[in-house]
């Protein structure tokens, strides 16, 4: 029996005894659990129970697999993917450049026409500029959803295309709309966000589980 | 040398549709293992065994360099749930079905998992289980609280260490041998008597 002063140890040690049965355990603590387990019965006990437990438990728990059907049907699968990756992207990396470049002819013709219209039309100057700032947000909102509404929908576009691809085409929208894009920096490895003033706009963020971001429209 | 996870979804990024099927085959076994597990039966557990592939298939370009098999058993955790939730069955801790009020209401993934995941039920047999001793076990893993049975089985069945079904849970791996523990302690107390009928594999 451990003596009272080892109980905070034998807790410890029964971690290391998991950690050990997965392999996980680096052998300066291997070499003190195996002394450990010469002088506790009760590791030693809670060792050999686990072991036994662990070993049955595999061999009862454990199942053939799926139908072969199953197999087949995800094999079918990774080969149309391959297919659809190799044929598609191109065309819709093209179409987004098509967006973009429509998107340039368009606000070239809004400049030209403002231009036209000069300071002293009422309807605009009397207008507030965060008003006049949410259209142009509302505008590449608008853009970026018709870039992803195609035939698959948004999330296969930002599997496919990646989401970076989306984003960049997002902040040069912006900066041609002489928006502030500061926002689009904020991007790390795992969490891919849009800014803040896109998301009411045709495009937000939904959170799922395994994976953090998707863009929908 | 066994190629690893990280290079087979590298040649399948770059077109090999085989690269694919070693990892189909690799995990066929411990991944169907921990759904069959989880779930009620062999056709929920073959429709959400293929709908995990579609996923890890699709996402692959979302996959980060991270361990591919937390990857793989964490979107096959979610969609057990998601299934458990869809079918609003609700099993309470005390064994009393009740009917959920709302798909979204409010279920926090780790303090209600028990309540979403399905109660024990009949499973395929296998050689240990057809007998007493098996089917002790298997009912006692299937009594366990759910965030205990997941870690266990995922440890038993899945083959991950313990690093991995942290990383797959979103957990520290304090909280997962922990769960371990408090589970072997409840089986080692319902098989109190079965101990000497346990075969044992490994020795130190």
């Amino acid at each position: 029996m451990p003596c009272w002063g080892w109980i905070m140890k034998c807790e410890d040690m029964e971690k290391k005894i998991l950690l050990h049965e997965s392999g996980e355990l680096s052998l300066a603590d291997a070499d003190e659990l195996v002394r450990h387990l010469e002088s506790c019965t009760d590791c030693r006990s809670f060792h050999d129970d686990t072991a036994r437990l662990l070993s049955t438990a595999r061999k009862t728990l454990s199942a053939d697999g799926p139908s072969p059907r199953v197999t087949a049907a995800i094999m079918a699968e990774a080969r149309a993917r391959v297919t659809t990756r190799t044929i598609a992207i191109p065309w819709r990396r093209a179409r987004a450049f098509a967006y973009a470049a429509a998107l340039v002819i368009a606000v070239t013709g809004m400049i030209l026409f403002h231009d036209r219209k000069g300071p002293t039309d009422d309807a605009v100057a009397d207008r507030p500029s965060a008003e006049i700032e949410q259209e142009r947000i509302s505008g590449v909102g608008f853009l970026l959803a018709i870039v992803c509404e195609d035939d698959v929908g948004a999330e296969e576009y930002v599997y496919e295309q990646g989401p970076q691809n989306l984003y960049e085409l997002g902040r040069q929208l912006m900066k041609l709309e002489g928006l502030d894009t500061t926002e689009f920096m904020q991007e790390d490895d795992d969490f891919l966000s849009l800014p803040g003033a896109l998301q009411p706009i045709g495009l937000r963020r939904h959170s799922v589980d395994e994976h953090p971001v998707k863009i929908c429209v | 040398m066994e190629e690893e996870d990280k290079d087979l979804l590298a040649r399948y990024r770059q077109g090999d549709v085989d690269a694919l099927a070693v990892l189909v085959e690799r995990y066929r076994r411990p991944l169907f293992s921990f759904i069959l597990r989880m779930t009620e039966g062999k056709e929920d557990a073959d429709e959400i065994f293929q709908e995990v592939w579609v996923r890890v298939i699709r996402k692959i370009d979302s996959y980060r360099n991270k361990s591919f098999i937390s990857w793989l058993f964490r979107i096959a955790h979610n969609l057990v749930i998601d299934r458990a939730r869809r079918r609003k069955k609700f099993i309470s801790l005390d064994g009393g079905m009740s009917q959920s009020s709302s798909e979204d209401s409010g279920i926090g993934r780790d303090s209600t998992l028990s309540n979403v995941l399905p109660s024990a039920s009949p499973r395929p047999s296998s050689v240990i289980e057809a007998t007493e001793l098996g089917e002790k076990i298997s009912r006692a893993v299937d009594e366990l609280p759910a965030e205990q049975k997941t870690v266990f089985v995922m440890r038993t069945t899945g083959e991950l260490r313990f690093r991995e079904i942290a990383e797959s849970q979103g957990l520290s791996i304090n909280t997962v041998l922990a769960r371990m523990h408090y589970a072997l302690s409840k089986l080692r107390i319902v098989l109190q008597e079965d101990y000497a009928m346990l075969g044992v594999d490994h020795e130190m």
